[in-house]
């Protein structure tokens, strides 16, 4: 190989490179018509092939890229704005100039071909005419153009020629004076090419000969061949593309439908197939709307150079994954909320060099942004090591701008106030961001992000940085999607949002739990809120026996969707809602389904936020339920509760009956006590401040009812609030509270909670409300109780007393077995899970000597399974329950301790 | 199927360049068109050759040209003086490196510093116990990892991840005919895991800093010294040199050391402008101020005794 045949691999391998980074280039021009560093760039990349082609000798490259380059030099310069005929020209030259290149590549010399000498003219006269409207429409006569061209040097004839021109020379005839340019010119060009080119361009504009008649129409370039073949496709017929795959995939679902039922074998395989054509035929469609979201990461840069800039700043960028591909419009839609992030970064979290260094970081901060796909969505990450954000500092502000009220801000979790920042404003003053970093219309962010289907999620660490994670899906045209119905309509749900499927039987609906107005389901120790999807749509439900459960997760939140059925999973092609359908926020769209019938799209996010809960605190129930997934004998559902605002309560939710709701106006007093009309009786009111030292309830318009029940027998607490409910483990602190009807208190949700005694207050209430079913002899049964957990020993022993029997307590087993050898007792009622000595080493050890063999012995737990009742039969326990259920426990003691002393007898 | 040279060269990922250039060379041989073989065989063989090559070429720094791409890489800056551009020297820079495992939380993400709370999962005991289909059996518990408490908080400074992005030295050369503002270019492979952009941020050094593309070296000397159009001396490329004003040099103009400027990407060198600034002091001695006098009468007597005027540039 010789050095030319080197070089010209060279050149063609560099200008290769080139020409697909100005397509790019040219892309983004479209948008920042008046992007000077763009334009310069183009210029740059241009003027390159320009100098090299007249190192070869390609004079109609050469040519071609001078033109292009003159026209680029307009534009950077301001003199002209590039719009869309001037970037269309551009864009020619370079399909061009790719050809030839391809050509060079293919053979070494450039093509002969008039096509390529036309378009030079058209470039040419394009180039003049920019160089007049840059002028200001040649008014003014440049008298530097002749001594310029003088001293350009005989590789830039070209500049020479369209230089020497002057205005008043191209108003006379601009034909003419072409003619004469093209001539000289085509002085430097050799062989046969000039004598072409100027026959086609002395051709006035009289109709031209039939040889050379389609080029004029077609404008197109001619047929290139790169070894990577890019070809340019306008935007609209890919769209109408995807369009068409959509309508083709509704009657392909349509004629699957139609063959289903008609069971011919060939028809079926025929379906079958254009089945599979079509599913590749949608697939590869959309891969033409797929770009790397680099064409996004990519101007960051820049912008970040910029900021960094003007807030004296170090920020090292880092870029990962800019080559992970999304569809085009979610491409175009995320690029605001992104640059919006990123500013917030450097404006905000990144510190500057000096305070980096003082609190021992690296002078120059990090910012990381990273995309990547995960489950059929786009991750994208922007990460800074920078202060990350203050959860006080936002508490504070949100109560000075009085989203929330400083016993709010008190009780909210760090999660929680971090959500303040998507609320609407909550930043809208300058002076916010300075405090609080971050802030500035996040709530836009999070409402775009949103509209893509996607979500938004923030982790800080307060000194140390901040993530901001976006989900977004892959896609929007063509979705799989589930179809459930309700009231005999179907509906179609996104498959991205779909996280379980749960049948509901009289069995998993005992996982259905009743708190306030809501409705929650217990997903594995999760507790998830439910809704109907018939409530959403606000049609009247008939009573079913077997409803779909539909677990949802809408990017903030799971939630239960509760449907009539699940009829089927299929790809579905949105449709956009008519005008009319706007207002509504639960529905994305509408499809045409197999049958031809309409099915609305659900919209996940939206019916997320008709549930009213907050997200906050079902994400935080979340948090909670994972962490309990283990050791459910330590966790109790807690019920929390305000009397008054300052203060909070609370008691274990399985003691509650139901949870409701009242207007004032249906509290009343007869003989005496308070009631309230309730499901046809009346039912006693307990005010807690009348047995508790505690603040009054401050008169409401509504006011919350916990109700219990024993038999017959119901009453209620009247509180102002439920505050959450929520899975927690009680470490409860006895000392602080030493009051009849508390037995203690501990910090839940960052606050001092009172625990109630629920049985000790009613039994103050009405002594009688509770059946006494104490087998009564002459004296009260003596009960040992050996719980380690004070709350459940205070508790169970409480209602014990309450219940007639004499209580002694034990903090463990092996207390338990001390006081066992001290004292006689009837009945011993054990806790399985203790320290030290547990209910079934104790058990053992009871049965094991002679004295104590036919002591009776219940066990109490938190649940019981089989395998533990088992064990605990074989370690000599004789009844089994559970602690919380009070009257199961005290029934089931009076029958054992019935059947061993009358046995006894 | 992503183009892979190695697999093309018939090698292991691990080759060293000697092996790259051995494989290149004996199956170029055999694949050679010219020798019958298959063209695009030979093209893929000579890609793969020029690919592995360039990843084994030692690290070096490119200009480059348009804006920062890829699919990973970092854009960074480079602190650096107006000498070190002009002659292309040895700067160290930093690179991102491999992950490394966080120091503070030794790869488990939690604060060790932080608060504790009890495993909930083994009750604290750090084991748990479960019968097996023929025994019980005793193992250390999965969530704790035997410690029966497991720390609250995630770890502040890798924040939960358990690694920190390494870092990595080099020195590498600038590239001759760097200006300022110019973008550096590291590939991946020769330096470090990705590739890297520089931002060359150029700061004076001494009397020397760029004005514009211009390197220009600026000296101050005391107006007597000017008037007197003696020998002053300067800050060059080289070293401080002694500089002849030339008679009629003016404030204001500038000098021109022809190709003693900074060196151009092909070897050759632009040239060094040297600006003067006058220096007068505000302050004289009383001696020394009798003494201006007498010389500032003894002159514009000399400016009056010859009406015609000396040339007075
Ligand atoms: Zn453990
Ligand atoms: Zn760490």
């Amino acid at each position: 190989m010789g050095f030319e045949e080197d070089v010209l691999k060279d050149f063609i391998t560099e200008a290769k490179e080139n020409l697909e980074r100005l397509d790019e280039e040219f892309v983004e021009l479209e948008q920042r018509p008046e992007d000077k560093e763009l334009l310069s760039s183009i210029f740059r990349t241009i003027h390159t092939i320009k100098g090299t082609a007249g190192f070869f000798g390609f004079k109609t490259l050469e040519a071609i890229a001078h033109f292009a380059e003159d026209i680029l030099s307009k534009l950077r310069d301001g003199l002209v704005v590039a719009d869309e005929e001037t970037i269309d020209m551009l864009l020619k030259a370079v399909d061009y100039i790719k050809a030839i290149i391809a050509a060079l590549e293919e053979t070494g010399k450039e093509p002969v071909d008039d096509t390529y000498l036309d378009f030079l003219v058209d470039l040419r006269n394009f180039a003049e005419k920019v160089a007049k409207r840059a002028e200001g429409g040649g008014a003014e006569a440049k008298e530097a153009s002749p001594a310029e061209a003088k001293e350009a040097s005989p590789k830039e004839a070209p500049a020479e020629a369209s230089q020497a021109s002057s205005p008043e020379e191209k108003k006379e005839g601009e034909k003419g004076a072409e003619t004469k340019e093209e001539a000289q010119a085509k002085a430097e060009a050799p062989k046969e090419e000039p004598s072409k080119a100027e026959e086609k361009t002395s051709k006035p504009e009289v109709p031209k000969p039939a040889a050379s008649a389609p080029k004029k129409e077609d404008k197109s370039p001619p047929q290139v061949h790169l070894t990577e073949t890019h070809v340019r496709v306008d935007v609209k017929l890919l769209d109408q593309l995807m369009n068409l795959a959509g309508e083709l995939v509704l009657s392909r679902n349509r004629l699957v439908q139609i063959a289903s039922r008609i069971s011919d074998a060939e028809l079926q395989n025929a379906t079958q197939n254009l089945s599979l054509v079509t599913t590749e035929l949608q697939e590869k469609i959309m891969k033409t709307r797929m770009q790397p979201i680099g064409n996004v990461f990519n101007k960051f840069p820049r912008i970040v150079r910029d900021l960094a800039r003007s807030t004296g700043k170090k920020v090292n960028l880092r870029i990962e994954g800019a080559d992970t591909e999304l569809d085009r419009s979610i491409i175009d839609a995320i690029k605001d909320p992104l640059t919006h992030l990123v500013r917030n970064s450097i404006d905000h979290g990144i510190e500057d060099p000096d305070t980096r260094v003082q609190v021992g970081k690296p002078p120059v901060g990090t910012l990381v942004l990273r995309a990547y796909h995960e489950g059929g969505q786009v991750v994208i990450e922007i990460e800074d090591d920078g202060r990350g954000i203050d959860v006080k500092k936002i508490k504070q502000k949100a109560i000075e701008k009085g989203l929330i009220t400083p016993a709010e801000a008190e009780s909210m979790s760090d999660r929680e106030a971090l959500a303040l920042i998507f609320r609407p404003g909550f930043s809208t003053a300058q002076k916010v961001t300075n405090i609080s970093g971050r802030g500035v219309g996040m709530d836009v962010v999070k409402t775009n992000v949103e509209k893509l289907g996607g979500s938004i999620d923030i982790q800080t660490v307060l000194g140390a940085g901040t993530t901001v994670r976006l989900k977004i899906p892959l896609t929007l045209a063509i979705i799989p999607a589930l179809v459930v119905t309700c009231e005999g309509q179907r509906y179609a749900i996104p498959q991205v949002s779909l996280r379980e499927l749960v049948g509901l039987s009289p069995e998993t609906r005992k996982n259905i739990h009743q708190i306030g107005d809501s409705e929650f389901f217990r997903l594995r120790g999760e507790m998830v809120p439910i809704v109907r999807l018939a409530k959403i749509l606000g049609v009247e439900a008939q009573p079913r026996e077997n409803e779909s459960l539909v677990i949802l997760n809408s990017g903030a939140m799971d939630f239960g969707l509760v449907v009539d059925e699940i009829w089927d999973s299929e790809e579905i092609v949105v449709k956009p809602l008519g005008k009319h359908f706007k207002d509504i926020s639960i529905f994305a769209g509408a499809t045409i389904m197999g049958d031809g019938k309409m099915a609305l799209i659900l919209d996940v996010v939206g019916i997320s936020r008709k549930i009213g809960l907050k997200v906050e605190d079902v994400d935080r129930a979340k948090e909670e339920g994972a962490q309990a997934a283990y050791g459910e004998e330590e966790q109790q559902f807690i019920l929390l509760f305000n009397v008054s605002p300052e203060e909070q309560f609370a008691i274990p939710l399985a003691l509650v009956a139901r949870l409701d709701k009242i207007k004032a106006d249906k509290l009343e007093f007869v003989g005496g006590k308070e009631i309230v009309q309730y499901r046809g009786r009346s039912m006693p009111i307990i005010r807690l401040e009348n047995f508790l030292p505690i603040q009054p309830l401050p008169e409401q318009e509504e006011y919350h009812l916990l109700v219990f029940a024993e038999g017959e027998n119901e009453v209620a607490f009247l509180v102002s609030r439920i505050v959450d409910s929520i899975q927690t483990h009680v470490k409860l602190d006895e000392r602080l509270y030493q009051i009849e009807g508390v037995l203690g208190s501990a910090i839940v949700k960052d606050k001092t909670t009172l625990f109630l005694d629920v049985y000790k207050i009613i039994e103050m209430h009405d002594p009688n409300f509770f059946l006494k079913i104490v087998p009564q002899e002459e004296r009260p049964y003596r009960v040992l109780l050996a719980e380690d957990s004070p709350f459940f020993r205070q508790m169970i022993a409480n209602y014990l007393v309450a219940a007639g029997y004499e209580v002694e307590t034990a903090a463990d087993g092996l207390e338990a077995w001390e006081k066992l050898q001290k004292e006689s007792f009837d009945v011993l009622v054990t806790d399985i899970e203790m320290p030290r000595m547990n209910g079934l080493e104790l058990a053992k050890k009871i049965r094991a000597e002679e004295r104590l063999a036919d002591l009776p012995i219940m066990a109490l737990t938190s649940l019981a399974g089989e395998e533990d009742r088992r064990r605990g039969l074989e370690a000599g326990i004789d009844e089994y329950q559970v602690k919380l259920e009070r009257a199961k426990v005290l029934e089931a003691l009076a029958n054992l301790l019935n059947r061993k002393y009358a046995k006894a007898a | 199927m992503k183009f892979d040279p190695y697999r093309i060269l018939g090698i292991s990922p691990g080759a060293d360049i000697e092996e790259i250039r051995r494989a290149f060379r004996e199956k170029a041989r055999r694949f050679h068109p010219d020798l019958g073989g298959q063209k695009e065989l030979f093209l893929a063989l000579k890609r793969s050759y020029e690919i592995l090559q360039a990843r084994h070429a030692p690290a070096r720094l490119e200009i480059f040209k348009g804006r920062p791409q890829g699919d990973h890489y970092v854009l960074s800056f480079l602190d650096v003086t107006a000498r070190e551009v002009a002659v292309g020297a040895a700067v160290t820079v930093v690179i991102p490196d491999k992950p490394v495992p966080c120091p503070h939380c030794g790869g488990s993400g939690h604060n060790p510093a932080g608060p504790k709370r009890k495993c909930l999962f083994c009750e604290g005991e750090g084991m748990i116990e479960f019968s097996g289909p023929e025994r019980r059996l005793r193992i250390v518990c999965p969530r704790c990892g035997g410690k029966g408490e497991i720390l609250v908080d995630i770890c502040p400074k890798c924040r939960g991840k358990g690694e920190l992005s390494g870092e990595k030295e080099l020195e590498l050369s600038l590239p001759l005919g760097a200006r300022p503002g110019d973008i550096l270019y590291l590939p991946p492979g020769a330096g470090g895991e990705v590739a890297v952009f520089f931002e060359l941020q150029v700061h004076p050094s001494g009397c020397l800093n760029f004005e514009g593309e211009r390197l220009v070296s600026r000296a101050l000397i005391p107006f007597w010294r000017f008037a007197l159009r003696e020998k002053i001396s300067i800050e060059t490329l080289e070293g401080p040199e002694d500089l002849d004003l030339p008679a009629d040099f003016q404030p204001g103009q500038t000098l021109v050391l022809p190709r003693r400027g900074p060196w151009r990407a092909d070897g050759s060198r632009e040239d060094l402008y040297v600006k003067i600034d006058v220096f007068f002091p505000s302050d004289f001695s009383p001696k020394a101020r009798n003494k201006l006098k007498e010389l500032a009468e003894f002159l514009e007597k000399e400016e009056k005794d010859a009406p015609s005027g000396r040339d007075r540039n």
